[in-house]
């Protein structure tokens, strides 16, 4: 049992032991560091969806075959890829959001948010999304619309979207 | 007869003499991401700053930056500074801007350089502000970043600094 405990934590180095360690790394560089990226949360912009200090995975395969959808949370990446920002999709190109008292308007029509769930009272003049854009907002509007930060953001700049 | 020792030594004095002129010689690049180093440094603020070091750095602040140096800081909702401004001015308003935070720390990373030519390089970088403000409010703002330097009397000197909308209202 002794010499099992060793063995395990003290490996000797053969040929197959540093073959076995070299395909877990890559794999696990493979997986972490491209298809299934950790990441903390900090800031409540997406609260109570996402908590501040939460962590999660991003997806990045997750739009490899497919586009953005409406409602969906995807993670917008800054130069490099370090930093994200996690939002969501509320509208789509060549459409027309706005704000009124608080109410989300897509092209004229009001829009049901169950995710929002803290009091907004944000006016925002009516605006169409540009060609090769998506509209993103974070579900916690209960600060003034100075200081959070939305807008529509270039398509090629959304690398995926939390696993959970 | 050369022995193992013999080469540990000179494998040790050929790493040391490539230490040292990788840091007595720095590249280009290194050049220009110890200039984003030095304003973070000069812009880093911590409580009870005294007047003196304050004045310090406002000074070495502004000597990083080329006269005069163009802003393009535009559809944030946090701040708006656009223009061409001087060194003197620069100071001006970062130790205004630095006035109103208790502490305050100012960190760049994710580094893209493009030398154009010899003498001009393209940055693209992150730039992460945190703090306290002096209201007793936490700040932690995350911008990406464009910037331009140009080799002035062998210093590179940020001619230009533009924050890129990475959403557009």
């Amino acid at each position: 049992m002794k010499q099992r405990i060793k063995g395990f934590f003290f490996p000797s180095l053969t040929p197959r032991f540093l073959i076995r360690v070299i395909l877990v790394g890559s794999l696990s560089y493979l997986v972490f560091g491209h298809i299934l990226t950790p990441f903390f949360i900090r800031g409540t912009s997406m609260e109570p969806t996402y908590r501040d200090g939460g962590f999660n995975f991003c997806v990045k395969i997750r739009y490899l075959f497919s586009e953005p959808k409406r409602c969906d949370v995807v993670a917008i990446r800054f130069a490099g890829n370090q930093r994200m920002l996690l939002k969501r999709v509320v509208a789509l190109e060549g459409e027309e959001v706005e704000f009124r008292k608080g109410k989300l308007f897509i092209n004229g029509k009001p829009f049901d948010e169950p995710y929002v769930q803290y009091p907004c009272d944000w006016n925002l003049p009516p605006r169409r999304v540009e060609k090769g854009c998506l509209y993103v907002i974070g579900d916690n509007r209960s600060m003034p619309i100075e200081e959070h930060l939305f807008g529509q953001t270039r398509i090629e700049r959304i690398v995926g979207s939390p696993l959970w | 007869m050369v022995t193992i020792r013999h080469l540990l030594i000179g494998l040790i004095i050929i790493l040391g003499g490539v230490l040292s002129w990788k840091i007595l010689f720095p590249s280009e690049e290194k050049r220009v991401i110890q200039r984003f180093e030095l304003l973070s440094q000069y812009t880093q603020k911590k409580a009870n700053e005294d007047i003196l070091s304050t004045a310090n750095r406002i000074q070495n602040l502004s000597q990083l930056f080329a006269n005069p140096c163009e802003f393009r800081i535009e559809g944030d909702p946090f701040y708006s500074f656009s223009g061409t401004y001087t060194r003197e001015e620069i100071g001006s308003y970062a130790l205004r801007g630095r006035s109103y935070f208790l502490d305050l720390s100012l960190n760049f990373s994710e580094y893209k350089i493009k030398f154009s030519d010899g003498e001009t390089a393209q940055v693209q970088l992150i730039g992460r502000l945190t703090g306290k403000t002096t209201l007793g409010e936490r700040v932690d703002e995350v911008r990406e970043l464009l910037c331009m330097l140009k080799k002035i009397e062998k210093a590179w000197l940020i001619a230009r600094l533009e924050v890129v909308e990475v959403l557009k209202r």
